[in-house]
């Protein structure tokens, strides 16, 4: 009996001791009042240090103690599947907009809806922003950082070319002899990675079109295979993609790029023009000759279509566990003060009074009044899908029609796989 | 304190041989449970799980789904692509390797200038963090900026840059011969242990009786090396087979999914569709081959042992 005694309080021992482990996170909070905060920024940027700051007046003001960890986006993602599948989540995380629909699906993120129409800085944060972080008019975010995209054209590339900043589709596609005027592809893309995505959303979305659109009942589906009209409209998008390459517009290796890429080639001067983010600012001190001469235009758009780009409202997640849930609003909310927006995200903040006065700021700004976002549901397979199906046009040959078709079907069925797809 | 009152205060442990038991698993039982807890717990939970539809995001269609997961993954039109993509990865990987490392630790075992410095600058690629060493490559092998198409074009062997990560021609080649240069240090440096080890009167009896230096190579070097290639041989095989990390930061298995291999597919069940019963099941299927080759690994080991006791 007492040998029996001796091992089971053994197995005791040493299983409160994993128990102890695994719940440390929450334990802290409770007794210690600690919040956990992971961010994402790049290292050793001015961001990363102006937040510190700002978590540091956080703790003097609220007494609370936080726990910051900084990740790369992509593993943050992963990171929060696993915490949520273990039930152990940070209490606030900086996210991406493409999960909003996937954390809400999840039931991860805090409604917090009540919170923000009480907030007093409410009217001070734009309302395209606000918006992307509702899902069926509750908001499971608020957004910190803002932006849009914009087509940044290199003014002396393209005076040796002689040729005007193209505006339409048609315009780009004339400058077929700018590459043996110049040496450099007048334009460019992304063929892969989270950037593919957004470039073809913005295409498809100057034709008016979306990936999936809200149906009634609240579930979501794709359209265009019912409507031929939109099926039309889609392959004239996956074809504008084809031309570029075939009519010398883009290189050919754009198809296997990815946004790491394709930033490097435009700030080095490889590629003319391209569709990107007002990050590329960071870029000015470490290629001061090649980006002295950046312009920011609107997105070129097809004649018969509309002007689109894309709009990056970034969320805060305030995330459901037991940690009191005003504290970790209250912490969201130091991260949008006016202050630490000014010092942190003064060229990409959400707050309509915040704004710098460089191109990268105003510029920018102009063109938020077109911004379109992905639909409020699980994206991460649909992105993959919309990837796999630029991939088949410009790499297996396949026809932009039957791209078209098949996007739309494979989107439905990853819509289906989530409880998304509406009857 | 005496024998008996020790006897008396461990009453339930008569015998010498309890109490020597009892040590044993007393000492044990710590790292049992860690064992249970950190390998065999999940190892149950994705067998488990395999049978079970698990969605990271719905449980709207949870419960027992059979074989139904296996069937999915099967029918997954890059199942087949990427269980070939599998197995040429991890053949070609493993075969480059071995010949690489035997060759330079042949090198190696010689008496050559600046041998020591050599020997240490060969396990330098092994050294290097994967995400160093992938990065560095995607970089070198870039055809815009990438140091090795700037060479092979300014030096008239290509015409244009090649996309050796892009294309789909090139990719797993360019992967896999990546992946051969990271890891045949570790081939090199086992093999050099192994043929120091070889006895100089072995060479001499050999020599004796007329063997040249290949007949040499042939009869006495490589049956020395039989036992020490096995378990490398092996090892790397199974390593390379479920490496995810070194193709995921070179290509993430693109382009077009021509460097897809089974634990990339298993990433995006569970990850990318939050399938974690797929996951699951692909990741049983995988673990299964693993098994048979252990058993076969096993076996042929005790084979060689057998042979060389009698």
């Amino acid at each position: 009996m007492n040998k029996w005694f001796k091992i089971v309080g053994l197995v005791a021992i040493v299983a409160l001791g994993l128990v102890a482990c695994g719940n440390k996170s929450s334990s802290d909070s409770k007794n210690t009042k600690t919040l956990t905060v992971w961010t994402s920024y790049t290292e050793g940027a001015a961001t990363g240090k102006e937040i510190k700051k700002t978590i540091k007046e956080f703790e003097k003001e609220t007494g609370y103690k936080v726990k910051q960890s900084n990740f790369t986006y992509d593993m943050m993602h992963d990171k929060i599947k696993a915490s949520a599948a273990g039930g152990n989540l940070p209490d606030v995380i900086w996210g991406l907009p493409e999960w909003i629909g996937e954390f809400n699906q999840m039931g991860i993120a805090e409604d917090i809806t009540s919170e923000v129409n009480d907030w007093s800085q409410k009217g001070k944060i734009s309302k395209a922003s606000l918006n992307a972080m509702k899902i069926n008019g509750k908001y499971v975010g608020i957004p910190y950082e803002s932006t849009v995209r914009a087509y940044l054209t290199h003014e002396t590339t393209f005076q040796k070319a002689g040729a005007a900043v193209p505006t339409t589709w048609e315009d780009l596609l004339s400058m077929k002899d700018f590459k043996s005027k110049t040496g450099i592809y007048p334009y460019s893309f992304a063929g892969k990675g989270v950037r593919e995505p957004q470039e073809l959303l913005v295409y498809l979305a100057q034709y008016g079109l979306n990936i999936a659109t809200e149906q009634k009942g609240g579930k979501f589906k794709n359209t265009w295979n019912n409507n031929p009209a939109q099926l039309a409209k889609a392959t004239k998008v996956f074809q504008f993609y084809k031309d570029l390459i075939s009519d010398g517009i883009v290189d050919k290796n754009s198809a296997t790029l990815g946004w790491e890429d394709t930033d490097e080639n435009f700030a080095t001067g490889i590629s003319a023009s391209y569709v990107t983010g007002n990050w590329l600012a960071e870029r000015e001190a470490t290629n001061p000759k090649t980006m002295k001469d950046v312009q920011v235009n609107a997105i070129p758009y097809p004649t018969d279509g509309k002007a689109a780009t894309y709009l990056e409202a970034k969320p805060l997640f305030v995330l459901k566990n037991d940690t009191d849930k005003a504290a970790k609003v209250k912490l969201a909310e130091a991260f949008l003060s006016k202050k630490a927006q000014k010092a942190a995200f003064l060229d990409r903040s959400p707050r309509t009074d915040v704004t710098g006065s460089s191109k990268w700021s105003k510029d920018f700004k102009k063109l938020s009044d077109t911004g379109v976002t992905f639909p409020p549901v699980t994206v991460s397979n649909i992105q993959q899908n919309m990837i796999d199906s630029l991939a088949k046009v410009l790499q297996d040959g396949m026809a932009p029609k039957d791209a078209a078709k098949w996007l739309s079907t494979e989107v439905n069925k990853s819509l289906a796989d989530n409880n998304e797809l509406a009857k | 304190m005496d024998n008996s009152k020790k006897v008396r205060r461990f009453g339930f442990l008569r015998t010498r041989k309890q109490r020597e038991i009892s040590f044993s698993v007393g000492m044990l039982l710590p790292a049992l449970i860690f064992l249970a807890a950190l390998i065999g717990y999940p190892l149950v939970k994705v067998i488990h799980d395999a049978f079970y539809n698990v969605n990271l995001l719905t449980s709207t269609s949870a419960g027992f789904a059979g074989l139904g997961n296996f069937r999915k993954v099967i029918a997954d039109p890059n199942f087949y692509p990427a269980l070939r993509h599998t197995i040429v990865w991890t053949l070609v990987s493993v075969v480059g390797e071995y010949v690489l490392g035997l060759g330079s630790a042949i090198l190696l075992n010689k008496k050559v200038k600046g041998r020591a410095f050599f020997r240490m600058a060969i396990f330098i690629p092994w050294l290097v963090p994967i995400i160093v060493a992938g990065m560095t490559w995607s970089w070198m092998l870039n055809p815009d900026y990438g140091v090795i198409n700037y060479f092979l074009t300014h030096l008239g062997i290509i015409k244009e840059p090649i996309n050796f990560l892009g294309d789909t021609h090139y990719a797993l080649g360019t992967t896999i011969f990546v992946n051969i240069w990271r890891s045949f240090p570790y081939y090199t440096i086992s093999l050099l242990a192994a043929l120091q080890a070889i006895p100089d009167d072995l060479y001499e009896a050999a020599s004796i009786d007329g063997a040249g230096k290949f007949n040499q190579f042939l009869h006495v070097t490589l049956p020395q090396l039989r036992s020490v290639s096995l378990v490398i041989v092996f090892i790397h095989l199974i390593w390379t087979s479920i490496n995810f990390d070194f193709i995921w930061v070179l290509t993430q298995g693109g382009p077009n999914y021509a460097t897809e291999t089974l634990p990339l597919m298993i990433y995006r069940y569970s990850m990318q569709k939050f399938d974690v019963g797929a996951a699951s099941s692909l990741s049983t299927m995988m673990l299964l081959g693993m098994s048979l080759l252990f058993v076969f690994y096993y076996k042929f080991k005790s084979k060689i042992s057998e042979e060389t006791i009698s």
